[in-house]
């Protein structure tokens, strides 16, 4: 409930800036909303600095660019060590490697409430299982497909500790067999 | 529960954007609002850079142009160039011999850097392989977003100075790749093998996926020369790929590719821990296409 409200919010700002920057809706998807991205950006800045619309604009495309440039690489980590589902490490193991180590320690610590406050609660699975439709990569049977199901807190704990072994092991195995053929061949069965 | 972990952007939005990419799957339930306090710091990082031009430029707005001199000033955000290639008065503000060269010593080289100053820059190579990489991506799985958004600002000419940066980038790499690898660039090599050769298969079929497999599996033994002819296919291959519009993957293609990949693999290493490691990489592999099929 709380997120289709959220989501809601969103997409009238989205709207509205749409009508007045000529985005068209089809483009206006693929960015967060710019309401969001201009508070954020006032709030690092000094408060008597402005901001052009064209800089709120060009900076909505960057910020979903580091979006999708970060999830590329922990998405290219996650298919070496045969994993289909992305989690919060490989998120902070892009980032080191791409160059933005600085973020790593608030994100960790950030992550770290997150997990206390997840176990108190129930029931967020389900808007995010909803969204999922289609692709085979993402019907596949794997070790997301259980808990998605189930949509509890403790089974997302129980699902973290299995992503946890599991990277590790690839891990070992990865380092031994880590050659360009191979990762080519993998890709290639996509 | 959102308020209190203060999150600043729609969880559903930022798994849209992750999931444009077709390579990924499933997202972790922790993931969405992790790169929403990500973006928060990357926001502020982005601003106060720019903010430090939007002074020297003795302004008192923030304009997009600060933000373009922003990314062209500081290499961890080069994966941005694309973005804000499409902002304007590029040319008025930045040709050759003006004084604002000074300020951005790189943007002369913007659209044609020397290898040899790529080479000596590793750090700031893998950083461009990945942006390669993530713009294969966007070439073969995100067409309808790449044309929108042309059509939006720039149109063609924007177009066409996207695949002018993503040539030049890949022929950067490709030289990078001629090179005794250290780890890194082994890793920065298997990763970009692979998109391309997506984009070949569904560009000219079987055959040419075949090929171009073989020179990529051969290039760490041969010299840079191998590898620039290796990157000129490429480079034609890139150019077709707007124009077909479409990008189809086949079961049959597939097949073939893992298997001429192969022999090769096994002539090239004859060390018997890598035959080893191979031996269980088939064996990976082949566990992964029955889940396929």
């Amino acid at each position: 409930m709380g997120d289709s409200d959220r989501d809601s919010g969103g997409g009238q700002n989205g709207n509205n800036q749409n009508g007045q920057s000529s985005l068209s809706p089809r483009e206006q998807d693929r960015f967060l909303p710019i309401a969001n991205v201009s508070r954020i950006m006032k709030k690092a800045l000094p408060a008597n600095a402005k901001i052009s619309k064209d800089a709120k604009e060009t900076m909505q495309e960057c910020v979903s660019e580091f979006i999708s440039f970060v999830t590329g690489e922990a998405s290219d980590k996650c298919q070496k060590e045969k994993r289909k589902t992305i989690n919060g490490d490989d998120l902070l193991w892009a980032m080191t490697t791409l160059g933005f180590e600085d973020y790593v320690e608030p994100l960790k610590v950030y992550l770290q409430r997150f997990r206390e406050i997840e176990g108190e609660r129930t029931g967020l699975g389900r808007p995010q299982t909803g969204g999922e439709v289609g692709e085979h990569q993402r019907d596949a049977v794997g070790d997301g497909g259980g808990f998605y199901g189930g949509g509890g807190g403790m089974q997302y704990h129980q699902h973290h500790q299995f992503l946890h072994q599991q990277n590790h092991m690839y891990g070992a195995t990865g380092g031994g067999s880590d050659s360009g053929g191979g990762a080519a061949s993998g890709r290639t069965r996509t | 529960m959102r308020k209190k972990l203060d999150t600043r952007f729609p969880a559903a939005r930022i798994k849209k954007i992750m999931q444009a990419d077709e390579d990924v799957g499933k997202i972790a339930l922790a993931v969405p609002v992790l790169v929403s306090k990500s973006l928060e710091l990357f926001l502020q990082d982005l601003c106060d850079r720019t903010y430090e031009i939007t002074l020297e430029r003795g302004a008192k707005t923030v304009s997009s142009l600060h933000l373009k001199h922003c990314v062209e000033r500081y290499n961890v955000f080069d994966f941005l160039r694309e973005v804000v290639s499409k902002v304007p008065d590029y040319g008025h503000s930045q040709g050759q011999g003006h004084g604002d060269v000074t300020m951005d010593d790189r943007s002369i080289s913007k659209r044609r850097k020397p290898i040899s100053d790529e080479v000596n820059d590793s750090d700031e190579e893998y950083k461009k392989s990945k942006t390669q990489e993530i713009g294969s991506a966007k070439t073969s799985g995100r067409g309808g977003r790449g044309r929108g958004r042309g059509r939006g600002r720039g149109g063609r000419a924007a177009k066409a100075a996207e695949r002018e940066g993503l040539n030049r980038e890949m022929e950067v790499e490709a030289a990078n790749s001629g090179q005794p690898p250290p780890e890194d660039n082994v890793k920065m090599h298997a990763s970009e093998s692979s998109p391309q050769e997506d984009e070949k298969k569904g560009i000219d079929g079987t055959a040419a996926s075949n090929e171009d497999t073989k020179q990529h599996l051969q290039s760490p033994k041969e010299g840079i020369d191998f590898d620039l002819n290796a990157e000129s296919l490429d480079l034609n291959e890139t150019k077709l790929a707007p124009a077909t519009g479409t990008t189809t993957t086949t079961t049959a293609a597939t097949d073939s590719e893992e298997y001429s990949g192969w022999p090769m693999m096994d002539i090239s290493k004859m060390d018997p821990a890598q035959l080893a490691s191979l031996g269980k990489r088939i064996d990976e592999d082949e566990e992964d296409y029955d889940e396929e099929g």
